[in-house]
């Protein structure tokens, strides 16, 4: 990706989160947490442009997608994404501390 | 298309296929936007489309609630001029909102008919898109719809059944 076109995939991605934190003000609730992942997904993908995104991540970005939309229909279905992701985190934190 | 099966069949699509809607098509969906009812006839209505990629990907990056990049956007606004002059405060801040939510499901349902998906949204920087097109103080802009060719059609939703919310009331 050349240096324009991530600055422009950049600025989308400030865009998104300043208008996010705006609508956050009225949106519903849960909301908030739907943007702040989807925002994760979306900084993800600039970094896989990069060449950046390991495999780790990209796992990551999959199961964001398959599952962020689950906010509609379930809070409880989302609240265990949520939890399923800060978990991943855990793992691989873990398993860096043992390499 | 049966209109029992356009109303149950469409579902909000938020990714698209990469391939423009021709033209005749949009403005047959936007035929049905303007046959919508309306309170007095007042018609406080604005429906601007975007269909060129560029100015697409610039609306998106001021709305959350698009996902992908579709086809085209309608900018659907109120005009709230013409809704006071016609209608009064009522006019102004109850029946031009429902004038153009039941404009926007004519749209959808229109687009559901030609096969293209569509997506209301309401999560987008109402004050940022209004400046970027520039509209003036009296119009503003209270959805988009993105419309697109489905990549892949939504499972339905759960709905409640029909006599948990219809109920047949006789005295």
């Amino acid at each position: 990706m050349d240096k324009e076109d991530f600055k422009n995939n950049f600025s989308e991605l400030l865009s998104f989160l300043i208008v996010s934190a705006r609508n956050c003000v009225e949106e519903p609730k849960l909301y908030g947490p739907f943007r702040l992942i989807d925002g994760a997904s979306k900084l993800i993908e600039i970094l896989e442009g990069e060449g950046l995104a390991d495999g780790f991540l990209l796992k990551l970005r999959k199961k964001i997608e398959d599952k962020k939309f689950s906010v509609m229909s379930s809070k409880d279905e989302f609240t265990q994404f949520l939890d399923d992701l800060t978990l991943d985190f855990a793992d691989e934190l873990t398993k860096e501390n043992k390499t | 298309m049966e209109l029992l099966d356009a109303i149950k069949g469409r579902r909000s699509i938020r990714s698209y296929q990469n391939k423009k809607i021709p033209k005749p098509l949009l403005e047959e969906v936007m035929e049905a936007a303007i046959w919508a009812p309306t309170g007095s006839n007042a018609q406080a209505w604005k429906f601007i489309v975007v269909d060129d990629d560029a100015n697409i990907k610039k609306i998106k990056s001021l709305s959350p609630g698009i996902f992908n990049v579709p086809a085209a956007i309608v900018i659907v606004c109120r005009d709230l001029k013409r809704a006071y002059d016609i209608g009064g405060e009522l006019g102004r801040d109850i029946l031009s909102i429902m004038d153009i939510s039941m404009a926007s499901q004519n749209i959808m349902l229109r687009a559901y008919d030609l096969g293209i998906g569509s997506c209301v949204v309401r999560s987008f920087g109402i004050t940022a898109v209004k400046r970027f097109l520039d509209l003036p103080d009296y119009v503003n802009p209270e959805l988009l719809i993105a419309l697109g060719y489905p990549e892949k059609m939504a499972d339905p939703p759960e709905r409640k059944k029909v006599d948990e919310v219809v109920h047949w009331w006789r005295g």
